[in-house]
């Protein structure tokens, strides 16, 4: 429940702040790069039980 | 139980024989071009749904993201062909080639990956391909690549005045996924790739290298696809990122063979030779803009058809005689 959340806000935060350093038409380059991101570090989600 | 297998092996081979005959002599008898240009898309998708199947049916990685090498087989062909005039043949091997690395390069952090977040990895990394050429000048950008026409020739794979030479090409195509499909099925890979969609962790146990096999499926898998590109790109000899990298793309490679019966030899030609014409059809009787309605058409199919017989068509064949090895 609270990983939904917290993911909701990060996604926001992060696609605001990738249309400031990138092209607007780049923005979702962001959202999806902190996803992979998050997901090879932690498999099962930020908050997912390993 | 063995002989059984290779009895079915062998009448699958000589089904596949048969039926490539019989495809090859229809344009013989069907010479209106709107119904061949329906025939050289359904053997496309066909070979695309087959190749696949090789990653996401027998080796279980679902993978939502195969129009990224669709759309680098049809770029590389198109880009090699338009700035440094190599020939399309070369193009689609580099093509093949450069998709099969990328593909392993991929899958090298993706496979850790299970179940959903797998293939939502496999979507974000199509669609952040996708953005990074609609903004990459060098290759056209947004607009895309207009292929020049050179005349009619082989060499150069281009055929302005008939569509047959694609047609047999498309079969080939599609007659090489099936006997690569056919091949890998009863070699040391197909068990294996069995092995790990069933239960990865027992197949590892067992001494089956998951990650290996994962990458060897991908690889393979993303090779084929990325050929069937460069062919698009040549039959349409226009291509612009929305229309070779979209995701429609990845779901036009899913859905016949989720229909026809994934992880089968057949279920990708059967869901591809009744998928197709039918989407082309409702296209064109149903609205100009034809967008949706045909999506509407394969959701509903889907629907129905996954409610209906959950292991795809080709259990259908299997009820029916009765066999029931078939439906492995």
């Amino acid at each position: 429940m609270f990983g939904a959340f917290a993911g909701g806000i990060i996604v926001g935060l992060v696609e605001a702040t990738t249309a400031l350093i990138l092209p607007p038409s780049l923005k979702s380059v962001g959202i999806y790069a902190v996803y992979l991101l998050v997901v090879f570090i932690r498999p099962r989600g930020l908050f997912g039980s390993m | 139980m063995d002989t059984q297998f290779a009895q079915r092996r062998r009448r699958d081979l000589i089904m596949a024989a048969c039926l490539a005959v019989v495809a090859a002599l229809v344009p013989l008898f069907v010479k209106d071009v709107y119904v061949q240009n329906i025939m050289v898309l359904t053997l496309m998708y066909a070979a695309l749904s087959q190749s696949w199947n090789i990653l996401s049916g027998y080796c279980g990685q679902i993978s939502l993201g195969h129009a990224l090498y669709f759309g680098l087989g049809a770029y590389t062909t198109a880009l090699l062909f338009t700035k440094f005039g190599v020939l399309p043949w070369f193009g689609m091997v580099a093509g093949g080639a450069i998709s099969a690395v990328i593909a392993m390069a991929l899958g090298y952090p993706c496979f850790r990956l299970r179940g959903h977040y797998f293939v939502i990895a496999t979507i974000v990394i199509a669609e952040i391909a996708l953005l990074l050429i609609q903004n990459w000048d060098w290759a056209g950008a947004a607009l895309g690549i207009d292929i020049p026409v050179r005349g009619d020739s082989w060499l150069k794979f281009q055929f302005t005045r008939s569509k047959l030479p694609y047609f047999y090409f498309a079969l080939a195509l599609a007659c090489i996924a099936w006997l690569v499909t056919w091949w890998l099925e009863d070699s040391k890979w197909g068990y294996w790739w069995r092995a790990v969609k069933d239960n990865p962790d027992a197949a590892e146990s067992l001494g089956v290298v998951v990650f290996n096999s994962k990458m060897g499926a991908a690889a393979v898998s993303a090779f084929l696809v990325a050929v069937g590109g460069s062919f698009y790109a040549q039959f349409v000899s226009y291509i612009d990122p929305e229309s070779v990298m979209g995701f429609q793309f990845s779901l036009l490679m899913a859905l016949p063979a989720v229909l026809g019966g994934i992880g089968t030899l057949w279920g990708p030609v059967l869901g591809a030779v009744i998928l197709i014409p039918l989407t082309e059809l409702t296209r064109s009787f149903v609205g100009g803009s034809g967008r949706g309605v045909d999506l509407i058409v394969y959701g509903a199919l889907i629907v129905a058809i996954s409610l209906a017989l959950p292991k795809g068509l080709v259990s259908v064949f299997s009820m029916l005689t009765g066999c029931k090895e078939a439906a492995r």
